[in-house]
C-alpha cells in the first residue's frame, strides 16, 4: 500500500503533498505523486505538443520529489504521469493500479485560509471515491508541520466498523494515539468502546454535544497535526464515498486533514448525521 | 480508460524524462483519426463560407477546382509528414523552418501559421453568430431575428460572446467526450447528405431556383477562364482542406502508428472529397451561379450560402442545417484554438516570442497563456473589420487562403531542404521528401504571389477596398508586415534565437532530430 498524492504545480498542489509527505513520514508508506494528464479528445493530438506537456511535467514532478525526499526516504517516493479522460478518473485508476490506501487531494483557490476549501475535483471524489480519501487545508504546507500527532474520528450514534478500524490502522501505523469525539444532541453523554477495535492504539473518547454542528465541534479542541477521520453518508454506494450533510458541515469548521472513508456494504451508514 | 505514463526516477537525464510508452490505452484508434480530421476540417461550414466566393472566381468549374486545391494540399502534407516525424514539436512549421531556414524564415513561417489561424478563429466565430440567429428564427418561427445578425453592434457582440465561451474551454481543456465527437461529427455529415439529396429532388421536381444541367466541364479544371481565377479558385480550395494535416500529425497517439494516420487521412479525405463534390454538383444544378436572388454568384448571399438556400431547398428541415454548421463551427473553434497556441508556445520556448507564451497552466495544462493572446487578437480582428467592411466573412477568407499557401508553401521547402541529404536515399524518400513537397510548395507560392498580385485590384473579391486598394492585398499585406515588424521588435529585445542559440540550421541526418526537443 502506499499514500497518493493528487499533484498539480498549484498551491493546492502543494497542500497536498505536504499532507502526503507527513502522513507517509509518520507511516512509513511509501508516496506515489500523480499528475493526471486528459487524453485529447476533441482537439488533434500533436506528438510534439504532447512531448512537451510531458517534459513539463516531468519538471513538476520532479521539483515535486525533490521536496518530498528532504523528509523521506529517497526510495519512498514515487512519480507518476497519468493519462485519464478526467481528472478523477485517472486518479482512481492510479490509486487502484499502483493499490493506494488514501488519496490526498487540495482544495480550491478561494477557501479561507486554514480551512478545507473543497475544489470542483474534491467535489466530484468526495461523492465517489472508492479509496479513502484526504482533503488539505488551504495553506497547510505554511504551518511547517510534521507528522501526525493524533487521529480522531468523528461518530454518531452508531460506530461504522470501516471507519474507527481505518483510524485505528492509521493511528496504530503512526504509533500515536487515536480519539473518538461523538456529536451527541445537548444534555447527552457518549460512551464509544475502544475495546472493540482491538489494536494496541491508546483510545481517548470525548462527547461534543450541541444543537448544530458548529455548537458540537466548538467544544472540540484541536492539535495542529491532528487529523479527522469521518464516514461516507449512507446514502453512499457501498465501497464508494458519499459526502454526507453532517459530514459536510464539519469539513467547513475544522482546521485540520480531513480523510473521507468509504463504507463497506455491512457497515450502518453515516454516523454523525444518525446522532443528529 | 486511463493508463500510466510511467516516469522512474531512475530514468537519466539525457532522456529528458520523455516516455512514450504505455499511451495505447487511450490511444486513438482508426475511427477516431477520421473524427478527429473531419470535426477539424468542419465540412459543413468550410462550404458555406467558400462556396459563393469559389463560384465567384471560377463559375461552374468549383468540383474541378476542388479536386486541384486538394492536389498542392496533398503533396505539401506528404513532405509535413516527414518532418513531423523527424522533428515532432510543438511549432511544426515554425520549428522546421526554423531549423531548415534559419530564425528569419523560420519565425515567419511561424507567423503565417498563427495568423492564418487568428483569421479563421474569427471567420469561423463569425459564421456561428449568423447560424445562431437564423437557428433562433427558425425555431420560433420569427423570420426576423434572422436580420439581428446584420446588425454590426448585435453581431459583433455575440461574435465576442462566442470567442469568450470558446475561449474558456480551451484555455481549461474541456475536452467533450469521444462519444459526443461522434456524434457530431455523423449529423454534420448525415445532414450534408441531406441537403444535397434534397436539392437533387428539387431539381428532379422542376422547382429548382436556375437548373443548370450537370455538365462534364464541371471537373475540367482547364476551363477555368484565367490563371488569375485558376489562383484564386484554388487558394480557396485548400482553405476547405486545411485542418486535414492534423491526421498526419498524431503518429504517436494513434492504436498503430505505422498505419493508423495514413489511412486515416486516405479515408478522411476521401469522405471529405466526396462530400463536397456532391455538395457542390447539387448546390450548382440547383441555384446555378447566377446573381439572382438565390444564385451563387450573388455578393449578397456569397460569403454564406447555407444561409440563403437552405430554406428553399430544405424547408422546414432548414434548421437542421443552421444546427449543423453551428455545431460544426463551434467545435471547430475549440479545435483551431489550439493550433496557434501550440505554435506560439513553442515560439516562446525557443525565444522566439517572450517567454510568457511558453507557459503550460499548471492545473490545466494548457498553452493558457497562448490561447489568450489568440483569443484577444482575433476577437478585435474580428470586431475592426466588422466595421470596416461589410464583406468581412468574404475578404477574410480570401486572405486566409493566401496566408496558408505562404506558411504551407514554406514548410513544403523547409521539408525539401531540411532532408536535402536524404532524399537520394531511397525512392520512398525521394517522392516524399523532395518532389511531392516541392511540386505542392511551388504551386502554393505561385497561387501565393498570383492572389497577392490580383488582390491588389480594388474589385477583388468582395469588391472592398479602403484608398483605391483591394482589402484583400491590403490585410495580407498587413497581416505579413505587421509579422516582419514584430520579429525586428523582437529581434532587439530578445536576439538568442535570432542568433540561433535555440535552434540551430541544420539538416537531417536520418534519424529523429534532437537538436529540437529541448528539455526544460
Amino acid at each position: 500500500v502506499s499514500f497518493l498524492v493528487a499533484y498539480s504545480d498549484t498551491p493546492a498542489g502543494r497542500d497536498a503533498l505536504s499532507v502526503g509527505v507527513r502522513y507517509a513520514d509518520a507511516t512509513g508508506e511509501s508516496l506515489d505523486i500523480v499528475v493526471v494528464r486528459l487524453f485529447e479528445r476533441s482537439t488533434p493530438p500533436l506528438d510534439g505538443y504532447t512531448r512537451h506537456v510531458e517534459a513539463v511535467t516531468r519538471g513538476w514532478l520532479d521539483k515535486a520529489a525533490d521536496r518530498a525526499r528532504r523528509v523521506l526516504r529517497p526510495e519512498q517516493v514515487r512519480i507518476h504521469q497519468w493519462m485519464a479522460d478526467s481528472v478523477s478518473e485517472g486518479l482512481f485508476d492510479a490509486a487502484a493500479t499502483l493499490g493506494s490506501s488514501l488519496v490526498v487531494v487540495g482544495g480550491a483557490n478561494d477557501g479561507v485560509r486554514g480551512r478545507l476549501a473543497v475544489s470542483s475535483l474534491a467535489r466530484v471524489m468526495l461523492h465517489s471515491s472508492p479509496v479513502p480519501l484526504a482533503l488539505a487545508p488551504r495553506r497547510i504546507r505554511k504551518l511547517k508541520l510534521s507528522g501526525i500527532s493524533r487521529v480522531t474520528v468523528a461518530l454518531g450514534s452508531h460506530e461504522p466498523e470501516t471507519v474507527v478500524a481505518f483510524a485505528a490502522g492509521l493511528a496504530e501505523r503512526a504509533g500515536r494515539p487515536a480519539r473518538a469525539v461523538t456529536l451527541v444532541d445537548p444534555g447527552q453523554d457518549a460512551s464509544f468502546k475502544p475495546a472493540a477495535v482491538g489494536t494496541t492504539v491508546a483510545w481517548t473518547s470525548e462527547s461534543a454535544p450541541g444543537e448544530t454542528v458548529s455548537e458540537a465541534l466548538a467544544q472540540v479542541s484541536w492539535e495542529p497535526s491532528e487529523v479527522l477521520v469521518l464516514g461516507s453518508s449512507r446514502l453512499a454506494t457501498a465501497g464508494r464515498i458519499f459526502l454526507g450533510s453532517t459530514a459536510g458541515k464539519i469539513l467547513r469548521e475544522v482546521p485540520v486533514p480531513v480523510i473521507m472513508v468509504p463504507l463497506r456494504s455491512d457497515d450502518q451508514g453515516d454516523d454523525p448525521d444518525g446522532g443528529q | 480508460m486511463s493508463h500510466p505514463v510511467e516516469v522512474t526516477p531512475e530514468m537519466e537525464a539525457s532522456d529528458s524524462g520523455l516516455s512514450r510508452k504505455g499511451l495505447s490505452a487511450g490511444s486513438v484508434g482508426l475511427l477516431g483519426a477520421i473524427v478527429i480530421g473531419i470535426s477539424c476540417i468542419a465540412p459543413a461550414y468550410a462550404l458555406t463560407a467558400t462556396l459563393g466566393p469559389t463560384v465567384s472566381e471560377v463559375g461552374f468549374q468549383v468540383p474541378a477546382i476542388m479536386i486541384v486545391g486538394f492536389v498542392p494540399m496533398l503533396l505539401v502534407a506528404l513532405g509535413y509528414r516527414e518532418l513531423n516525424r523527424a522533428m515532432p514539436d510543438s511549432g511544426t512549421s515554425f520549428t522546421w523552418a526554423t531549423r531548415a531556414f534559419g530564425p528569419y524564415l523560420g519565425w515567419m513561417a511561424g507567423w503565417g501559421l498563427v495568423s492564418a489561424t487568428i483569421l479563421v478563429l474569427s471567420n469561423l466565430a463569425g459564421i456561428a453568430v449568423e447560424f445562431l440567429y437564423l437557428l433562433v428564427a427558425q425555431v420560433t418561427g420569427n423570420a426576423g431575428i434572422a436580420d439581428w445578425s446584420s446588425n454590426v453592434w448585435i453581431n459583433v457582440l455575440t461574435c465576442l460572446a462566442f470567442m469568450a465561451v470558446a475561449t474558456a474551454i480551451a484555455y481549461r481543456d474541456m475536452q467533450t467526450t469521444q462519444r459526443f465527437q461522434y456524434v457530431l461529427v455523423t449529423f454534420q455529415v448525415a445532414v450534408l447528405v441531406i441537403f444535397a439529396g434534397a436539392a437533387v429532388w428539387r431539381i428532379g421536381r422542376g422547382e429548382a431556383f436556375d437548373a443548370s444541367p450537370v455538365e462534364l466541364s464541371w471537373f475540367n479544371p482547364l476551363a477555368v477562364e484565367s490563371f488569375s481565377l485558376f489562383a484564386a479558385g484554388v487558394a480557396l480550395s485548400i482553405f476547405i482542406f486545411w485542418g486535414w494535416d492534423v491526421t498526419l500529425t498524431m503518429n504517436e497517439e494513434t492504436t498503430n502508428p505505422e498505419k493508423t494516420p495514413g489511412r486515416a487521412a486516405a479515408l478522411t479525405v476521401v469522405i471529405i472529397v466526396t462530400l463536397y463534390l456532391l455538395m457542390a454538383v447539387a448546390l450548382i444544378a440547383f441555384a446555378g451561379t447566377g446573381t439572382g436572388e438565390l444564385g451563387l454568384g450573388n455578393p449578397d448571399i456569397q460569403e454564406n450560402v447555407f444561409m440563403a438556400l437552405a430554406e428553399p431547398i430544405l424547408g422546414p428541415l432548414a434548421l437542421l442545417v443552421s444546427l449543423a454548421v453551428l455545431s460544426s463551427s463551434t467545435a471547430s473553434l475549440q479545435s483551431t484554438f489550439v493550433s496557434p497556441a501550440r505554435t506560439m508556445l513553442a515560439m516562446g520556448h525557443y525565444g522566439a516570442l517572450p517567454a510568457s507564451f511558453a507557459r503550460i497552466h499548471p492545473r490545466f495544462l494548457t498553452p493558457g497563456y497562448a490561447v489568450l493572446v489568440s483569443s484577444v487578437v482575433a476577437s478585435t480582428f474580428y470586431a475592426v473589420m466588422r466595421f470596416i467592411s461589410e464583406n468581412v466573412l468574404w475578404d477574410t477568407i480570401t486572405a486566409l487562403g493566401m496566408m496558408i499557401c505562404f506558411y504551407y508553401g514554406l514548410t513544403a521547402f523547409a521539408s525539401v531542404w531540411y532532408f536535402r541529404t536524404q532524399f537520394a536515399l531511397s525512392a520512398r524518400n525521394f517522392v516524399f521528401m523532395f518532389l511531392a513537397p516541392l511540386i505542392g510548395g511551388f504551386v502554393l507560392l505561385v497561387v501565393f504571389f498570383q492572389t497577392l498580385f490580383d488582390s491588389m485590384d480594388p474589385d477583388y473579391g468582395s469588391g472592398s477596398a479602403v484608398g483605391g486598394v483591394g482589402l484583400v492585398f491590403l490585410l495580407g499585406m498587413a497581416v505579413l508586415l505587421s509579422g516582419v515588424g514584430i520579429m525586428l521588435y523582437q529581434r532587439a529585445r530578445m536576439p538568442g534565437f535570432f542568433r540561433g542559440e535555440t535552434i540551430t540550421q541544420g539538416v537531417s541526418d536520418g534519424q529523429e532530430d534532437m537538436t529540437v526537443t529541448l528539455p526544460e
